[in-house]
């Protein structure tokens, strides 16, 4: 491969598609002043809102007198995670979206990969949320009186029971999970980084091998991508709710819910950039056709992997697995049946019809509500848990507007970051050797 | 129409030299480009009853057509509407009314063993109607059909492209139509018989 790549400059083969007037300079870049704004507001707003959600869960009403037990703390850590893993999953879903169509040459999609790659690029901005919550849990675990632990392999009250020591407690070594924890944050920042360096070395050099070597890369990137995530949502998400909890399906659940995010957080993001007059004739209704049809997969593939998980374990009746379940079915009934309606019945009806799939009104109010049942998902595995092993655990019903606030204001802060990545490069990569491809994509069907 | 939907032959009047009926007229197209013209003309000109034959998928040519979007989701649709009420009504039935049985201390009516069962015979009739939809639309099966008998026909299997329009067109008048598919830049035109 290496030997046939030249590295010519573009002009000596710029190729005829690049005089399409879709790839004129104020079509693919987005200049600072278009979005400044709103970039500020947004990153003003997710500040706050984290603000107001740390102060607020420490003033909730009947908080101070349980101070001793760290309900708030608990509270307002959960909460933030909640957040961050919601942004997570965006951005880990858009690199998997990226190398999978590299591993599988798909051509349609080159037109917003320079977004998915700006969305991929900001994982450290998760990451590092996630590396500050497990700092915050370590200095809480090892504290004097080791209060406001939320994991609850690191909580006190449980690491002293004989089953955790002799079943689990190797791998919950702290060191263990510390290095697993670099391991997957390493692996999803090389990744993204890898990703970008090739399409922005592309982007200079013409150099159309390059698209090559993203495919190779792609192809043990997508198994190191999905060991690292896999292993990181059974640390930080599974055995983080309920350390004798188990699911060998429980990566591929965590999976489909950044996938599921990706899209039609894809959309939405896409249909702003376009009400600002930048990607025109470059992302149709023919690409977001293509989204929306990944929006329905997603929306089957959740509901098939979310219900073959809990059928499983309701037929098998483990008690450790089923105390999860039994847990949110029995405390938290409406938001569990809300998730079965909102997360999969509703949105698949809804994306039955094609109109659905091709209008920005139709994909849009589905994308919007798909983005809010992703956030929705997470809450119902995490906010449950978090009262559990503490003793005034009731506090916790009261504090929805500090939820709101503590998860929204990650969320706005991602978005407001993101869209000032966005200004610092061309929305689109012209040199993609399948550019025609994206250029003329249309559905036949 | 005739029965369940197939297509009836009714008289038109237009007759061969030797006294059968028309079936309609055959315009034979050198290449792809010329035939997706010449479609493009015939969608302009009003026509319902006619198609087009090629030796392969041509891009663009429902829109040259002025095709509509058929109707089978629909039908689909109402497939895997029935297959989900028939398995959800079948299993309520047999597991909590007819035959209940305590399996592993499970309630009678839990709807989670049922789910299965519901996609799959949902997958099931969708499946069903969308094959059998999709033949009755089409007014299949059939014996035959007028074009067979035709040997130029044959070549759309291999190199030719063709349009036909059915004599049974409100819009079809017999000399004036061949010469306006002749005017389209068709090579070839010939009567199709009954």
């Amino acid at each position: 491969m290496s030997s046939v790549s030249a590295n010519q400059p573009v002009a000596d083969h710029a190729p005829a598609y690049l005089n399409d007037p879709a790839l004129r300079e104020e079509n693919i870049s987005l200049e600072p002043g278009k979005v400044g704004m709103v970039w500020k507001a947004l990153a003003a707003v997710g500040v706050i809102g984290i603000v107001i959600a740390i102060i607020g869960a420490f003033v909730l009403p009947g908080m101070s007198e349980n101070m001793t037990d760290g309900a708030a703390a608990v509270h307002v850590k959960g909460i933030l995670l909640i957040g961050t893993l919601a942004v997570l999953g965006f951005s880990l879903g858009s690199l998997f979206f990226i190398m999978i169509n590299a591993v599988g040459g798909a051509g349609w999609h080159v037109t917003m990969k320079r977004v998915l790659e700006q969305a991929a690029l900001l994982v450290w901005l998760p990451a590092l949320g996630v590396v500050l919550f497990a700092i915050t849990e370590v200095i809480a675990a090892s504290s004097d009186d080791r209060t406001g632990v939320v994991s609850s392999w690191l909580n006190p009250n449980i690491i002293s029971e004989g089953y955790f020591i002799t079943k689990k407690g190797v791998y919950f070594d702290p060191i263990f999970v510390g290095a697993r924890l670099a391991f997957c944050v390493l692996v999803w920042i090389g990744m993204s980084r890898l990703v970008w360096g090739l399409s922005r070395k592309q982007e200079s050099t013409g150099d159309r091998w390059l698209t090559n070597k993203l495919a190779f890369n792609s192809a043990w990137g997508l198994v190191v991508m999905a060991l690292a995530t896999a292993f990181f949502s059974f640390d930080w998400l599974m055995a983080l709710t309920d350390y004798k909890f188990f699911s060998t399906m429980w990566g591929v659940y965590f999976f489909a819910g950044t996938l599921f995010v990706t899209f039609p957080a894809m959309a939405l993001l896409l249909t702003f950039l376009r009400s600002k007059g930048k990607l025109q004739g470059l992302i149709t209704a023919e690409h977001h056709h293509d989204l929306s049809k990944y929006m329905f997969g997603f929306i089957v593939f959740w509901g098939y992997i979310a219900y073959s998980q809990y059928f499983l374990i309701w037929y098998s009746q483990i008690p450790e697995e089923t105390t999860w379940f039994m847990f949110r079915k029995a405390e938290w009934p409406g938001l569990t049946m809300f998730l079965v309606i909102g997360h999969f019945l509703v949105p698949l009806v809804l994306m039955f019809p094609r109109v659905m799939r091709r209008t920005a009104l139709g994909f849009g109010t589905v994308a919007a509500w798909l983005v809010f049942m992703h956030v929705v998902d997470l809450y119902w595995i995490i906010r449950p848990s978090l009262g559990m092993t503490l003793d005034h655990p009731v506090g916790f019903t009261q504090g929805l507007w500090v939820d709101i606030a503590g998860i929204g204001g990650v969320i706005c802060l991602y978005t407001g970051v993101l869209l000032w990545r966005l200004t610092k490069a061309p929305l689109v990569n012209v040199m993609e050797p399948r550019m025609p491809e994206a250029l003329k994509h249309k559905n036949y069907i | 129409m005739g029965i369940l939907g197939l297509p009836s032959r009714p008289d038109h009047g237009f007759r061969t030299p030797e006294g059968g009926v028309v079936h309609g007229v055959m315009a034979e197209f050198p290449n792809s480009a010329a035939v997706y013209h010449a479609a493009e003309q015939v969608r302009d000109a009003g026509f319902q009853k006619w198609d087009v034959f090629a030796p392969f998928p041509i891009h663009g040519i429902d829109e040259a057509m002025g095709m509509k979007r058929t109707k089978l989701p629909l039908i689909v649709a109402g497939g895997a509407i029935t297959g989900i009420t028939v398995a959800l009504l079948m299993q309520w039935w047999m597991t909590a009314v007819d035959y209940p049985l305590v399996v592993q201390g499970k309630d009678y009516s839990a709807w989670e063993p049922w789910v299965p069962v519901t996609f799959e015979l949902g997958v099931l009739f969708s499946a069903f109607s969308a094959l059998i939809g999709m033949l009755a639309l089409n007014g299949l099966p059939r014996w035959n059909h007028p074009l067979l008998k035709s040997e130029r026909f044959l070549r759309v299997s291999d190199d030719k492209f063709v349009i036909v329009i059915e004599a049974g067109d409100a819009k079809f008048q017999g000399s004036d139509t061949v010469t306006m598919l002749q005017g389209m830049g068709a090579t070839a035109v010939e009567l199709v018989e009954e």
